[in-house]
């Protein structure tokens, strides 16, 4: 049997090809994602190893990842120098600075930002200087190689240096690298490197080395004794921001490991995001690519209906033939799953190629394939090749063996089954999405939302063949006569249609589902941004990135302003009452200010009950009155009670606390935007005008917008998010485009005879061709269509749920969801074009005599 | 209906009357009984009575003819016959197997051990060779061919040279002597051919029905054959008569004339011009 079975596939190469496109895409997809997330890491992992090389503790003012540092002062470095069994020790900091192109004045889009205060000692030094000479003095900083040569800087040229501090003007005077090299870095002189980022000439971290001999923790264990014995010496050093010295910074002690492993697990966690959320979509192009192998396969074997009757006949089991059909996707899936291996690996190469061009930070590195990929993917392909196979072996089997001698009766439909599930799985979409939506439960909405997806594929062989008729009436005038045959073909095979079609239908819902929920979610920003700020300027640095406390001051001081409310974010861990810690994004202000420029949907008190000791929060989170205990790594507890609750708004984090109440246990930590408000007889245009012109020099990070300019790029980061999510969709669509392609195709040489009939009766090429066309395009609509309005509706709960409780009508971007539409059905003409051809080229007499 | 015929050595039957089926000589044992056979596709106005209470012996170790008008039932018998069909009513058996009320998995068995085929379209597979066509239903079985016995059967369909062709090289004629050398190579109880030459043209046509004949004579092969054409079935050892899901007549040792004139008679009662 298994001869006959792989004899049969060698000999239909041209449709063993097709059916395989489908595996190939989906496990390329998977490899992809899986070795392009691997190279990633696997560079930044090497490059901070070796960056950490040689040295054996590390002294934090915060956690070992560096997030929420305070200062150590200089005099901690002088004691822990003296300690038994050390032998060097180096002060340093570390933060975001950039170097501006002198030529263009900009910041190249490939600049990582990451940058040292340069430490003198060779060890100790992350980085390794491999020419000119290094930073000693005031104002001179190294940059790696390929970011001087994208910037086009010279030793000894000069430059401006961007930080969230004023910029100032330094000079290069040499080129150093990190690791390996080829990670966009900057190295800083000491003393600027504590100026710009406002540890004055106390540092961030202090890097020791232990004598030959010592293990790491011995080292560490010395540092820690040393420590415990020293009090006072952390704080702020002289010229430290008066914040800083008021902390109570605890310095922690960490191995160079730790601290490696430490770095290592936050870039995995970045690293980790980007290739789960890749991971998602290929799970979903599989999904998709599912489909389409069942429909593919379901094909093949109905073609060979007669000949497995005849095997039937001539003895065959069931289970031989059930074997047989299995066999054959198993070996369809292999040879899929390689080519897709292979595919996979070169996109992956290419992907990092270009990633490494358009310098997103990332080293040059080679691509790694792991034997979790290759397993993986070898895995997954063959696996859900044969499930999608299940079906249609089950029904190649049921074949009759009188088939072999009569033409095959037509194949029965159990249309009551499929209606009864279909009718069931309706219902219980329409009820997991209403109370869900009712409830705001994401469990509830999801469970909607895969029902409802499984819904319309059930329901899909009823629907086709009602909803091709009725599309197929506007074409009737454009085609004449080849309509009806096209309209026929889709028709008369409506578990097949059906199943190109629900490929589509899932790429489509999925992207107009992410166009509705984007398009909601960009008009909630609006409203939200708007109806809780209440200022003429917004001053912020795009993208969001926190900025040192310089600029409120130096913001206040501009013509035109009244007021500047500075408002801060730390992440923290937050504890209600006695339940456990829960880490929480924490907003802070200065009380009078927030009480003018807040305007928030007060559920329980008002902004004026913020006060020193006391906390907002947002509603559910905690009580009225209640104690809430807020930590930051290496500080005490801050004891709080709350004394107001607010409607969530994406302005704040989960509770809002006065500034001083934060800078007590986080004095670095930093404003995300300045309100600032304008004088009588100054417009909001005016004062944006005013503010960026001094902004662009002396914090050329921060932007000053309107209020409307603040909404409108607040927008356009959610429709980034679209725009990204939508071109990784779209890959889906693509896939479920091949597989019109695919169906086509096949089902045109499944008709060889009858085309050749309808030829040899007077149809010409052209009525053949725009016969093949009009099947696509009917398919296409019916799967468009049906997409879109899934979409539309799982738009619309998904959005409700996110939009939880804020009374804001679902906006639905019709013009996005009309383009997707057109352009999967113009997708399915073109996809149409090879079939259509082959089947206007078969030649009349052979096409006739074919079996 | 029943009015005598005039072609000598045919009786006429109804087949009400059960023991009058036997078609052959007394002393032949039945290789396939089968007793009040009745299929009705349909039902009410629409009813079409492809058996009606049809009771036949097949005689083991000869060749037998089905003819009748087109509609008439005879590939309707010969499918239940073969247990690919069941029939409303009534008993099978071939050998020694009841095919009655069996499952699919014993009818896997029994078109294994005991049944053959040959098809009007020879359903050869086409991606394999006429060898591995040939062995193919012994493969599916799990069983090894007998050398010996395969070599009988290729010498007499008269294939050796062409053995490692595929269907698409050969000719008609070669490709159902293949699918006869396939039918005959598990030595089933009984090879059921359904119109074996309707593809073929006269020459050929005869000489496919000589091996059949050969099979009969030499390896003493029971053959059962729906043909429409009289030449053929005068190739056999006896003719079974299905006129509207009954039998009608039986002729032993048939002449093409013979067959003839009672096809015409059949064709008569249905006030169809003479000689049509
Ligand atoms: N699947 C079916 N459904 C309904 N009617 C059927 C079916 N198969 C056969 N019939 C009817 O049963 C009757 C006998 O059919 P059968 O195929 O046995 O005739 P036949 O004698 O082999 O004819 P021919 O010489 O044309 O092949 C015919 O009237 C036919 O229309
Ligand atoms: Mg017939």
């Amino acid at each position: 049997m298994l001869t006959v079975t792989l004899k049969g596939m060698l000999a239909r190469k041209l449709r063993l090809l097709l059916s395989a496109v489908s595996v190939v895409l989906g496990v390329a997809f998977v490899t992809a994602s899986f070795s392009l997330g691997d190279s990633i890491s696997g560079a930044f992992d090497d490059h901070i190893a070796n960056a950490n090389a040689g040295v054996d503790a590390v002294v934090m003012a915060g956690a070992a990842d560096g997030s929420s540092p305070g200062a150590l002062t200089p005099s901690l470095v002088g004691a822990l120098a003296e300690v038994d069994g050390v032998t060097a020790v180096a002060g340093t900091t570390t933060g975001f600075a950039q170097l501006r192109d002198p030529g263009t004045g900009a910041s190249p889009a490939d600049a990582s930002g990451a940058a040292i205060g340069w430490i003198e000692d060779d060890v100790l030094n992350p980085l390794t200087l491999v020419e000119g000479s290094a930073p000693l003095h005031r104002d001179e900083v190294v940059i790696d190689r390929a970011s001087a040569e994208s910037l086009g800087l010279q030793i000894g040229d000069s430059t401006r240096l961007i930080t969230h501090a004023p910029a100032r003007d330094v000079t290069v005077v040499g080129l150093a690298e990190l690791g390996d090299g080829g990670i966009s870095v900057l190295g800083i002189e000491a003393a600027t490197a504590g100026e710009v980022w406002g540890y004055g000439d106390g540092f961030s971290e202090i890097r020791v080395r232990g004598e030959e001999g010592l293990t790491e923790a011995q080292v560490a264990d010395a540092v820690e004794a040393a420590l415990a014995a020293a009090p006072g010496t952390t704080g702020a050093g002289d010229g430290a921001t008066d914040a800083a010295a008021a902390a109570a910074v605890t310095p922690s002690v960490y191995t160079g490991t730790e601290v490696t492993e430490a770095n290592v697990a936050a870039l995995e966690e970045q690293t980790g995001v980007i290739t789960t959320f890749l991971l998602v979509f290929a799970g979903i192009t599989l999904f998709v690519a599912g489909f389409l192998i069942l429909n593919t396969i379901s094909m093949l074997t109905a073609q060979r209906s007669r000949e497995l009757a005849v095997l039937r006949a001539l003895g065959a089991s069931r289970g031989q033939l059930v074997r047989g059909v299995v066999a054959e996707a198993a070996t369809i899936g292999v040879v899929g799953s390689l080519v897709g291996l292979a595919a996979g690996t070169g996109v992956a190469t290419g992907l990092v190629a270009l990633l490494s061009r358009l310098g997103l930070g990332l080293p040059e590195t080679t691509v790694s394939l792991e034997l979790r990929t290759v397993l993986v993917a070898l895995v997954l392909g063959p696996v859900v090749t044969v499930i999608a196979s299940l079906l249609p072996a089950r029904r190649a089997s049921a074949v009759q063996p009188v088939q072999a001698m009569r033409e095959a009766a037509v194949p029965r439909t159990r249309r009551r089954v499929r209606a009864t599930v279909a009718t069931v799985l309706t219902l219980l979409a329409v009820t997991a999405s209403v109370l869900g939506v009712r409830e705001v439960s994401t469990p509830l909405v999801g469970a909607g939302a895969v029902s409802m997806v499984l819904a319309a594929v059930v329901w899909g062989p009823l629907l086709v063949g009602p909803a091709t008729r009725v599309l197929a009436r506007p074409f009737v005038r454009l085609a004449g006569r080849p309509t009806r045959l096209a309209e026929g073909n889709v028709i008369r095979t409506p578990h097949r249609s059906a199943a190109t079609s629900a490929a589509l239908v899932v790429g489509v819902a999925l992207v107009s589902a992410t166009a509705v929920i984007g398009s909601s979610m960009s008009g909630m920003a609006e409203s939200e941004i708007k109806g809780s700020l209440d200022a003429d300027v917004v001053v912020w640095s795009m993208g969001g990135m926190p900025f040192g406390g310089e600029a409120a001051g130096a913001v206040a001081g501009q013509d035109g302003v009244e007021e500047v409310g500075a408002v801060k974010i730390a992440e923290a861990d937050v504890a209600v009452g006695a339940s456990a810690p829960a880490t929480e994004m924490v907003s802070a202000m200065d009380p009078a200010l927030a009480h003018d420029m807040l305007h928030l949907r007060m559920v329980e008190g008002s902004t004026a009950d913020l006060a020193d000791g006391r906390v907002l929060a947002v509603e559910g989170e905690a009580g009225l009155g209640d104690s809430v205990s807020v930590t930051v790594p290496g500080a005490a507890p801050l004891e709080l009670t709350v004394s107001g609750l607010y409607e969530g708004t994406p302005a704040l984090g989960t509770y809002l606390v006065t500034a001083a109440d934060l800078a007590g246990i986080a004095p670095q930590a930093a404003d995300v935007y300045l309100l600032a408000t304008a004088e009588e007889g100054t417009t909001g245009e005016e004062l944006q005008a005013t503010l960026d012109a001094y902004l662009v020099d002396a914090f050329p990070l921060l932007q000053a917008m309107t209020m409307d300019g603040f909404v409108e790029a607040n927008r356009s980061v959610v429709d980034q998010a679209v725009t990204m999510i939508s071109a990784l969709l779209g890959l889906s669509l693509l896939v479920a485009l091949l597989g019109v392609a695919n169906t086509l195709g096949l089902s045109v040489i499944e008709r060889t005879r009858e085309i050749g009939m309808l030829r040899s009766i007077g149809m010409s090429r052209r009525q053949v061709r725009s016969m093949v066309r009009v099947e696509a395009v009917l398919m296409a609509t019916y799967g468009a269509l049906l997409g879109g309005a899934l979409g539309l509706v799982l738009g619309r709960t998904v959005s409700a749920v996110l939009m939880d409780g804020i009374d804001l009508p679902v906006s639905v971007p019709a013009g996005r969801l009309a383009l997707y539409v057109g352009v999967a059905v113009v997708a399915a003409v073109v996809a149409a074009t090879l079939p259509a051809r082959r089947a206007a080229r078969l030649d009349v007499l052979d096409a006739v005599s074919a079996t | 209906m029943n009015a005598p015929l005039a072609a000598s050595g045919t009786t006429t039957l109804s087949s009400a009357e059960p023991d009058l089926t036997t078609a052959s000589a007394p002393a032949a044992r039945a290789a396939v009984v089968a007793r009040g056979l009745t299929k009705t596709y349909g039902s009410g106005d629409a009813a079409v009575h492809a058996l009606r209470d049809v009771s036949v012996d097949i005689a083991e170790a000869r060749f037998t003819a089905v003819m009748g008008p087109s509609g008439s039932g005879k590939s309707t018998l010969m499918h239940v016959l073969a247990g690919l069909d069941t029939a409303d009513s009534g008993e099978v058996t071939v050998g020694p197997a009841r095919l009655t009320g069996m499952k699919d998995k014993e009818l896997t068995r029994l078109r294994r051990d005991y049944v053959g085929f040959i098809f009007q379209q020879f359903n050869l597979v086409p991606t394999l060779t006429a060898r591995e066509n040939l062995l193919l239903p012994l493969q599916l079985a799990g069983r090894k061919a007998d050398p010996a016995w395969f070599d009988v059967v290729v010498d007499a369909v008269g294939l050796g040279h062409r053995l490692s062709h595929r269907p698409s090289e050969l000719s008609g004629g070669q490709q159902q002597r293949v699918a006869v050398a396939r039918a005959l190579v598990s030595r089933p109880q009984v090879i059921f051919a359904d119109e074996p030459t309707g593809n073929l043209d006269s020459r050929t046509g005869a000489e496919v029905l000589g091996l059949l004949r050969a099979c009969v004579d030499d390896f003493g092969q029971t053959i059962v054959m729906v043909t429409h054409d009289p030449m053929s079935a005068a190739h056999a050892d006896s003719v079974i008569f299905l006129d509207d899901g009954q039998i009608v007549s039986t002729m032993a040792r048939p002449t093409a004339d013979g067959v003839l004139a009672v096809m015409r008679s059949i064709s008569t009662t249905h006030d169809l011009p003479a000689g049509a």
